[in-house]
């Protein structure tokens, strides 16, 4: 203990007299806070460092998440505006189903004596998938016109409102056309 | 005051000085730790926004994949007329290639305004009138609809011609014109769709 505190304890007569012995508590106080205070600076500087590697490294996930997000955002908006004009291109062929297909099923579908006078078909500007057809045979009846309805159903065609005014040897037919899409292929 | 006092002061004033700087250093440590907490919970939270923007992405990418799998086979019939004139040249070609005899042609460009207005900025409308043998005719329609998918016949009134196998067509028909910039990168995306496609069925 006096090898400790021989510096500032040792009792000097001719210069001043010694502490009492409380006193003594104060340099191993200093030696105890002294080697306290290394090590702990040296955890916490540890600690610090250690964190401050974490934040870096978390901001530097935050930059990846974010700049993922961004690019999923972006690809997300191109694909929106695809989608977008896909719905308005799907609409326009929907509405543009080859006419030819139902002009040569018609004129196929007449029997030996009848003839088409007029045949007409016309688009709804609203629902361009509908189509009103006049039709007008000579030489015809009933069992003509169920024959070419049937040849229309059979490349899937459906009649909807239909009216039909038969004179004598002829016969005047119309009716909106439907594409009947729930028919398997 | 003596010399051993002023030694203990002194050693007082730097164990002071020592608790002081160590508690500075806890401080600035649980700062850092504070800072790192925070961070973590922001990169968590950034990940989770992250992941739900790719399972909404992947969701959608499901739900529009038939429709954009249907415009992509469809877009190079629309991007081939990105301007009246194009699309009306089709349309002649289509006419001078089948020979049929041509009574009167007239096209018009109808702009789409507003809402209308999206992929296709507007419609070149026809409206031709020939007259010719009736299977003739009715091949150059069906060679028409075949060659110009994209055209919409709006009319199509077909009556007995002036001569005893001839029919008279009035034909009314509207041509989409496309929006030329969406056609140019929509083509660009669309072959890079049939190249990653083309890889995965490689693979």
């Amino acid at each position: 203990m006096d090898f400790i505190v021989q510096d500032i304890k040792t009792d000097r007569p001719n210069i001043s007299g010694g502490l009492p012995n409380f006193y003594r508590l104060i340099p191993i106080g200093f030696y105890a806070v002294s080697l306290l205070a290394i090590f702990a600076n040296l955890y916490f500087y540890s600690s610090l460092r250690s964190h401050q590697m974490d934040e870096r490294k978390w901001q530097a996930e935050i930059s990846r998440a974010m700049a993922e997000q961004t690019g999923i955002m972006e690809k997300q908006g191109r694909i929106t505006e695809e989608a977008h004009a896909a719905e308005r291109i799907a609409d326009w062929v929907e509405g543009s189903r080859p006419v030819q297909p139902i002009t040569v099923t018609i004129a196929r579908s007449m029997m030996a004596n009848a003839t088409i006078a007029e045949l007409n078909m016309d688009r709804n500007p609203a629902m361009p998938a509908h189509l009103f057809v006049t039709l007008k045979i000579n030489h015809a009846g009933t069992e003509q016109l169920e024959s070419t309805l049937d040849d229309l159903l059979a490349i899937d065609y459906q009649t909807y409102s239909a009216q039909q005014v038969k004179a004598e040897n002829a016969i005047d037919f119309q009716a909106t056309l439907i594409w009947n899409k729930a028919t398997p292929q | 005051m003596s010399n051993h006092k002023m030694a203990c002061f002194l050693l007082l004033v730097l164990i002071g000085a020592m608790v002081y700087g160590t508690q500075e250093m806890r401080v600035r440590t649980n700062q850092a730790r504070d800072a790192a907490e925070s961070a973590k919970q922001e990169a968590e939270n950034a990940e989770f926004q992250r992941s739900i923007a790719e399972t909404n992405l992947i969701a959608l990418e499901r739900q529009t994949y038939e429709l954009r799998n249907g415009f992509h086979e469809w877009l190079p019939h629309f991007a081939a007329a990105t301007d009246p004139q194009e699309g009306e040249q089709k349309i002649v070609d289509a006419v001078r290639s089948g020979r049929v005899f041509l009574l009167s042609q007239r096209f018009q460009l109808k702009e789409f305004q507003g809402e209308d207005k999206g992929a296709l900025i507007g419609v070149l409308e026809g409206e031709l009138n020939f007259e010719d043998d009736y299977a003739k005719t009715l091949n150059w329609l069906g060679k028409l609809e075949e060659t110009v998918p994209a055209c919409r016949i709006t009319s199509c009134n077909i009556i007995r011609g002036d001569r005893a196998n001839n029919v008279h067509v009035k034909l009314k028909l509207a041509m989409p014109i496309m929006d030329p910039e969406l056609a140019a990168s929509s083509t660009e995306v669309a072959a890079k769709a049939a190249e990653k496609r083309k890889e995965n069925a490689d693979s």
